[in-house]
């Protein structure tokens, strides 16, 4: 097999684009937020729009019902691209669809690919009812009266079962990101203050272990993503590129239940609920970018739930399984001289728009020196992780801002 | 059409999409015979006829050698809790007479695991490795569906 490595800072991001949908604003579909993202991206980049080559999208987002979602986007923009399809792995496939432009770029069958996600989901239908739906299997877990957070409680109850964590160890996750969401013009905690461990332990359980402010909060609009992606030489010092160094994915289920029937995998993949498809796809990621955990200078995850975030600094490499709690504990993710993690508050405090793209375009605008928060110092490396719930495919990007790194 | 699969899921109200649902809130031929089971009161999981293994009602291929022949077999409705949440949050109006009420992932003596609703003892909380016994029980909108019992 041909080394991975050949993809290693091959493709450039150029250009990134948010459109945000806030609740005064003119109600707009996903798929307007989506079209005003991709035209601005375009622009950005300084590019023709029928110079894009590949269009990739995700599944149709919520609240705006498209059975071929691609077509719709490639419709509305006028353009006929000759790679355009859907990278459906739920929210993962989100960042996927970079990993994906990285490939075509690389491989020469595209000078340019946008990419772009996003919805305003929230405006139109109401999340809470549509999403255990979505994330649940409609037969088997569904009829018992699942919420979102009930299905990711099965991971916590199970995870502090197994490592002794205790709800305050996950309560120091929500503070550190409402530390960073304080800072960012569009997140939506913004204007609510820093919070406590008291807090966090103290607000409302929605389902045991799982409390309102151990989980995200629906953004309380909508937003539109688009990112121009093109190969490292073709890339212009002015369009401020940022290296696709390496890339990963994994797939374990796609409903809860299923994860405890996996047979004949690596130990880590087994059936459990401690361990997820993060670890796999970030091991692919680091091998591709010849880089470690202790290079990354920054980690952006899409995970929901504090738990999931601690979980997830495990499965990324930055602690051992088992020991997310003495990391968090001893000030590893501290917004004063911690990993700076979820940069712009997270899921939990940024806010989930549903396929949002927005860890993902923070991490750019960090490693730009264009944070539109607080901006961390000297940032060479950015980690980005996404998933589709619950914790079932997982995406990693890690990005560069210096092409020979 | 079965009573318990003719509900759409999110909203507690009639399914009108007919085939199209097929697999995801209607059976499809995989899990069928699970819900004839729930019809007469059984649970019913399948059982590899090449190696014997007990598998998961969606399965298609065996956990234990990929096989593709089962027999639907009734479970002993014995196991333990796994993990399991106590929901205060319903997602629906249907379910809000029953909260709080648990939802958890049983082991079953046969190896499989099974998502469902757990009935506490009374005045007890739930925990991890608590023995189980099956039950049927009236669930939101759905009819009776398995839940399971601990028992001391």
């Amino acid at each position: 097999m041909a080394s991975k490595s050949v993809l290693r800072n091959a493709a450039a991001v150029i250009s990134t684009a948010t459109k945000v949908v806030g609740r005064n604003d003119p109600k707009i579909t996903s798929l307007q937020a989506q079209l005003y993202a991709c035209q601005d991206a375009i622009r950005k980049a300084g590019i023709n729009k029928h110079q894009l080559g590949a269009v990739y999208t995700c599944r149709a987002p919520m609240g705006y019902t498209a059975l071929q979602w691609n077509m719709r986007i490639v419709q509305e923009l006028k353009i006929v691209p000759n790679v355009s399809t859907e990278i459906t792995a739920h929210g993962a496939g989100v960042l996927s669809t970079l990993s994906h432009a990285a490939m075509a770029v690389q491989a020469g069958v595209v000078d340019y690919a946008l990419c772009c996600s996003g919805c305003t989901g929230p405006l139109w239908v109401d999340m809470i009812r549509v999403n255990a739906s979505i994330e649940s299997d409609l037969q088997f877990e569904l009829p018992y009266g699942v919420t979102t957070p009930a299905l990711y409680a099965q991971w916590a109850q199970r995870y502090m079962y197994e490592f002794d964590i205790k709800p305050e160890d996950l309560a120091i996750i929500a503070v550190e990101n409402r530390n960073w969401a304080i800072h960012h013009p569009d997140a939506a905690m913004k204007d609510k203050g820093p919070i406590t461990v008291q807090d966090v332990l103290e607000s409302k359980m929605l389902a045991s272990p799982i409390r309102m402010l151990d989980s995200s909060s629906w953004y309380r609009g909508g937003i539109g993503f688009a990112v121009v992606i093109t190969r490292a030489d073709n890339a212009r010092s002015e369009q401020k590129p940022v290296y696709i160094t390496g890339f990963g994915a994994a797939t374990t289920h796609e409903w809860l239940t299923d994860r405890m029937h996996l047979s004949g995998v690596e130990p880590s993949m087994k059936p459990n609920l401690t361990t997820t498809g993060a670890k796999p796809a970030a091991d692919y990621a680091y091998e591709m970018a010849g880089l470690k955990p202790s290079d990354i200078d920054i980690v952006e995850t899409s995970v929901p739930f504090t738990f999931a975030n601690m979980m997830a600094l495990e499965d990324l490499g930055f602690c051992k399984k088992g020991e997310g709690k003495y990391f968090v504990r001893e000030g590893g993710i501290a917004f004063d001289g911690g990993l700076p993690f979820n940069t712009n508050g997270g899921y939990l405090s940024f806010g989930q728009p549903p396929h949002g793209m927005h860890m993902a375009i923070e991490a750019i605008e960090q490693l730009r020196g264009e944070a539109r928060g607080k901006q961390v110092r000297n940032a060479k490396r950015a980690l980005a992780h996404f998933h589709g719930g619950p914790l079932a495919t997982h995406s990693v990007v890690i990005m560069s801002n210096e092409e020979g790194l | 059409m079965d009573s318990v699969m003719d509900v759409n899921w999110a909203e507690g109200t009639p399914l009108m999409a007919g085939p199209f649902m097929m697999g995801l809130a209607e059976p499809s031929p995989e899990t069928a015979g699970y819900w004839e089971g729930i019809k007469q009161g059984r649970l019913l999981i399948k059982q590899c006829t090449g190696c014997g293994k007990h598998n998961y009602p969606r399965r298609i291929f065996c956990i234990g050698c990929d096989g593709d022949e089962f027999e639907w077999v009734e479970a002993q409705g014995t196991g333990t809790v796994y993990t399991f949440s106590t929901v205060y949050r319903a997602p629906i109006p249907a379910f809000e007479k029953e909260i709080p009420y648990t939802v958890g992932i049983l082991e079953l003596t046969e190896g499989v695991y099974l998502f469902s609703r757990i009935i506490p003892e009374k005045g007890k909380e739930v925990s991890i490795g608590a023995r189980v016994q099956l039950t049927f029980q009236e669930t939101g909108p759905h009819g009776r569906l398995p839940a399971f019992q601990i028992v001391g």
